[in-house]
């Protein structure tokens, strides 16, 4: 067994005497690894997981949906300087059944609207070069087999689709039916969104690979393809393939291609990324350095407390390094502890975490890891941050003669404060001259405990104001600006006419067309592809909105661009933009722009219907309608749109809005619950510590008061009334400070595809100062305790 | 108020056959661990208003037991303690600070006074919860003080510290004013002019006034000296010729 030395023995027992602020501080650091180690792991695991699928299934870096063109020029293609390889593919969007959708077998789904399906071609006899899907059981497809399918797992999950269940797809007038062979997953749909999306909807959208001579037959695509992907050479420059293969594509009805950045679920994959790396740096650093603080503090007044003790061993030949190294340890068993507690909760945060990701990305194969090399860099904070903050305290423990060590500190010198100098204070009571001087008199401290106390409750606000802000953001778009129940999307343009026939739908009370048309837009040498919609005049489900959500009625001639359009390319209202048509007979035309909108959806465009397909150099016509729809006969309804062969794809608002609240729902839960809890450890740690140094460096001049007969109520006020002042002072400066980190964070966030603007409710304002204050109050109570044990006679005898 | 608080809350007699203070065979036992300390031994004392007392003993005696016991700091172990005729031996903690705040004047060995207030505001610490108290500025007056009334005690010397809480203690014209080593922390001269301003202001305020050191010397200026060892009494006398203060030399 290790003997301890006499010194280390003394360590261990100065860190039990004081265990209750060590282990506030310990708190406030072990949330700090606990935040790093949860991010940054997850992000880790996340991006093994990306990686490998990635690599495996050999994931493209660019992609492109074109009309039409001949597989010849595909020779073309990968001639091309800096391409690697090419996979033409054909890719349709269809309506599909599901075995359950039988009079006699009710959906054991809840599934309002049809369920949209993704046809993906898979070459006849091989596996596909690029973008392949992973298969996770059954077998891939025959070869030249016309009816065989592999689908996506989560649509697999939702509906209990095993090997040899019939799927239904509606193609071009006739019934397909296609049979489950396998179940896979791909790297192309990490995240899957359906058409006109932004949740995931594993039960309304469906991806169902097939062999692509089966698909070409079904919609007349021998010979041809409507999509394709390349991979990259090593010193290949993306933008000038983009160019290249956009050159290429553009008589084929080329619809813009993207590199991989811009592929829609590796972006939002990336963006979940980014924020994680954001987050993990940000959080650690907020904890750390308050920890660092309170280190500095809290040594700060053990080694004033000890100068006698270091007189003696210094007297005795111990060298200064060893008193140094010697209080060193007493940090360094609190950082290690801290360390150990914030690793396992880390730990478990991190694998909480992952798993609430399993919902929304969706890699066939995610294990949590916590790499070694993760657990030794919070190891290493933990030590850094106490380290850091007890750093001018050891070197003053060292540097203490062993003489004046024996005296006992100078008396404190107190001056009338600043606010008393100017003479405003001549009728405060003296004890609020006791409070305010205190908080003079230690400048330091009271900021430190002022700025720590406020980053609690700004760290707890800022998250706050990111569930609001997502709240309002969802809430306007739902309620305000799409207020269609159902939006119904053709595989073609149709005459306006066609708009007649869907009101004759069951259920349909009314219906508004719109002309989706993609194109990209340009001013100068910045440029976005963009769906541009066109609506009619006076249509009422999709309004223009202003930045209050309120309807713009007056639709102004000429092209509508979203704000974050308009920002990216750099133009206002009244300027011109060229706008390159990627259908019909893709024109390229010169337009003005009308008016700048704000909107939920990032890039997006607006015209008036007749004006759009004019300028297309069409007549009127539509490629979906908005509907709002009896609820009774929505049953109704979505039998007769599967079976309409003109209908690509349906979404239902209410649907998206349910999976949107289950996705979200339990994620936000968590947060409030780890938000709250971070920002009473910080606030606690904070106000625990400076009352607990106050107490012990006044609780003589407190216990003299209570002598003179002070109650112990009044003498509460001394101490506990200064808390109160540094934590009312925290209180604006935290919620200042909340709103910047919450603009800070949506800043960092990608706003091209989503734009959610800071939204504060006042219930959380509320919510954060009463946070702060229940804490402090919690802190104070502890002190209070002890306060009330204050032994007088005690006080009496101690020299000051 | 509560009702302990009201009971010792009475108006002091100053009837000089009424003592102020009456305890009855106080004892006070600790228990250091597996030993029983005893540092009152039965106490039978009378104390009367206007009196100005030395309680001489050497360390250990148990005189700052009694100072404590008297002061409503401490409570006995067994025996009565009546002020003005209401028991503090069985009196709440409440009632015990109630009796402190109105009636008892403290003055330290070590003055504590609270560094961050003023001379003055040492003094108003004790008059604003005071009922009806001297002019904080007038009791400075008294221990001479008047000059360096908004100095902190930081600026003090060690007798002007004392003196401040003299003036501190007499402020709230207590009944009883209780004083443990008063001079002990100071030189001669020093400690001079600090009993100078106590037996000033005792006179003034016709406090009952308890000094306890044990610097023999002291009790010369006194009209009666009670001697403590081992916890018991053992001599109660009275000064039929009281020295003033300046004549006083240790």
């Amino acid at each position: 067994m290790v003997r301890l030395s006499a010194l280390d023995r003394k360590a261990l027992r100065d860190v039990w005497r004081s265990r209750g602020q060590l282990a506030a501080i310990a708190a406030v650091v072990a949330s700090g690894i606990a935040t790093f180690v949860t991010m940054r792991s997850v992000l880790d695991s996340l991006a093994i997981a990306q990686d490998d699928l990635y690599t495996r299934q050999r994931f493209a870096d660019v992609f492109s949906s074109l009309e039409r063109a001949p597989e010849r020029l595909v020779r073309r293609i990968e001639a091309l300087d800096g391409v690697a390889r090419v996979e033409s593919r054909v890719v349709a969007n269809v309506t599909l059944r599901t075995p359950e959708d039988t009079p006699e077998t009710p959906r054991s789904v809840d599934l309002t609207g049809a369920i949209t399906g993704r046809l993906i071609s898979l070459p006849d006899t091989r596996e596909p070069r690029l973008n392949a899907p992973r298969r996770l059981y059954g077998r891939w497809p025959a070869p030249h087999s016309t009816e065989e399918v592999i689908v996506n797992q989560p649509f697999a999950d939702a509906h209990r689709l095993a090997p040899g269940a019939i799927l239904t797809a509606v193609v071009n007038e006739r019934q397909a039916e296609l049979r489950v062979v396998g179940v896979a997953m791909s790297p192309e749909y990490i995240l899957a969104l359906s058409p006109g999306s932004f949740v995931p909807d594993d039960a309304g959208f469906g991806l169902l690979w097939i062999r692509r001579g089966a698909l070409a037959a079904l919609f007349d695509m021998e010979g041809a393809f409507n999509d394709i992907a390349l991979t990259l050479t090593a010193d290949a420059r993306a933008a000038a393939v983009v160019t290249e293969l956009d050159r290429l594509l553009d008589p084929y009805g080329g619809l813009g291609a993207v590199e991989r950045k811009n592929q829609q679920s590796h972006w939002f994959l990336q963006n979940e990324l980014k924020q994680l790396q954001s987050l993990g740096a940000l959080l650690p650093t907020i904890f750390l350095s308050v920890a660092a603080f309170l280190f500095a503090m809290v040594l700060g007044r053990m080694i004033d407390q000890a100068r006698g003790e270091i007189a003696v061993l210094k007297a005795f030949g111990y060298s200064g390094l060893e008193i140094a190294v010697h209080f060193g340890k007493v940090v360094a068993v609190v950082a290690l502890i801290a360390a150990v507690l914030g690793l396992a909760a880390g730990h478990w945060m991190g694998s909480g975490m992952l798993d609430l990701y399993r919902d929304s990305f969706r890699f066939p194969h995610m294990e949590y890891r916590l790499a070694p090399r993760i657990a030794s860099i919070a190891v290493g904070l933990a030590s850094g941050a106490a380290l850091l903050g007890a750093w001018r305290s050891l070197a003053r423990a060292m540097r203490l003669p062993p003489a004046e060590a024996m005296r006992p500190p100078a008396p404190l010198r107190f001056r009338p404060t600043i606010v008393e100098r100017l003479g405003l204070s001549r009728q405060l009571p003296v004890t609020v001259r006791m409070i305010v001087r205190s908080v003079e008199r230690r400048p330091v401290r009271a900021l430190v405990s002022v700025v720590g106390t406020a980053a609690g409750g700004a760290l707890l606000l800022a998250g706050l104001a990111m569930l609001d802000s997502m709240d309002v953001a969802i809430d306007t778009q739902f309620r305000a600006a799409q207020r269609e129940d159902m939006t119904v999307a053709f595989n073609a343009p149709r005459s306006i006419a066609a708009l007649g026939d869907l009101e004759r739908f069951p259920g349909v009370r009314r219906a508004e067309p719109f002309r989706a048309v993609p194109a990209r837009i340009r001013s100068g040498n910045r440029s976005r592809l963009v769906s541009i919609e066109g609506c009619v005049r006076g249509a009422t489900q999709r309004p223009l909105l202003d930045t209050e959500g309120r309807v713009q009625v007056e639709w102004a001639p000429g092209l509508s661009l979203t704000e974050s359009l308009a920002d990216v390319l750099g133009v206002a209202a009244g300027d011109a933009v060229f706008v390159e048509y990627l259908e019909g007979e893709r024109r390229v035309v010169t337009e003005t722009i009308a008016a700048v909108y704000p909107s939920f959806v990032g890039l997006g465009a607006r015209m008036e219907l007749g004006a759009l397909c004019h300028s297309l150099g069409e007549g009127p016509s539509m490629n979906g309608a908005y509907l709002l729809v009896d609820a009774a006969r929505q049953a109704e309804l979505d039998t007769a749109l599967t079976e309409t062969p003109l209908v690509a794809s349906v979404t239902s608002k209410a649907r998206m809005l349910r999976q949107f609240e289950e996705l979200t729902g339990e994620n936000m839960d968590a947060m409030s619950f780890f938000l709250v809890f971070f920002a009473s450890v910080l606030v606690i740690g904070v106000i625990y510590n400076n009352a607990r140094i106050n107490l012990a460096e006044r609780s003589r001049e407190l216990a003299s008061m209570r002598v003179l007969g002070y109650t112990r109520a009044e003498v509460s006020t001394v101490l506990l009334g200064e808390l109160a002042l540094l934590t009312l002072l925290a209180l604006p400066l935290a919620l200042i400070a909340g709103r910047q980190l919450a603009l800070w964070t949506f800043q960092s966030m990608g706003t091209e595809v989503f734009v959610i603007d800071l939204k504060i409710h006042a219930s959380s304002y509320a919510r954060a100062v009463l946070v702060v204050v229940l804490a402090a109050t919690a802190a104070a109570l502890v002190v209070r305790r002890r306060l009330d044990h204050l032994d007088l006679i005690e006080a009496l005898k101690a020299r000051a | 108020m509560n009702r302990d608080a009201r009971q010792i809350d009475a108006a002091p007699a100053f009837d000089s056959r009424a003592p102020v203070l009456a305890a009855r065979g106080l004892t006070k036992t600790y228990n250091m661990g597996s030993v029983a300390v005893h540092a009152l031994r039965g106490v039978d004392l009378d104390l009367y208003a206007g009196e100005f007392a030395v309680l001489l003993g050497p360390s250990g005696s148990g005189k700052s037991t009694l100072l404590n016991i008297l002061g409503g700091l401490d409570e006995p172990t067994s025996g009565t303690l009546l002020y003005s005729g209401d028991a503090l031996d069985v009196a709440t903690e409440r009632a015990l600070t109630a009796y402190r705040r109105r009636h008892v004047g403290f003055v330290f060995q070590f003055y504590n006074l609270i560094p961050s207030l003023t001379a003055l505001e040492n003094v108003c610490l004790v008059t604003e919860i005071s009922h009806e108290p001297m002019d904080p500025e007038e009791a400075l007056l008294l221990v001479g003080l008047g000059e360096r009334m908004h100095h902190f005690p930081a600026q003090l010397s060690g007798g002007e510290q004392q003196r401040v809480a003299i003036a501190r203690a007499i402020a709230k014209r207590p009944s009883i004013l209780l004083c443990d080593e008063p001079t002990g922390a100071l030189d001669i001269a020093t400690g001079v002019l600090v009993l100078e301003a106590l037996s000033a202001a005792s006179r003034k305020t016709g406090t009952l006034t308890l000094v306890i050191t044990h610097n023999q010397v002291i009790a010369d200026m006194a009209n009666r000296v009670l001697v403590i060892a081992d916890g018991q009494l053992v001599d109660d006398r009275r000064n039929t010729h009281r020295k003033e203060p300046a004549e006083l030399v240790w």
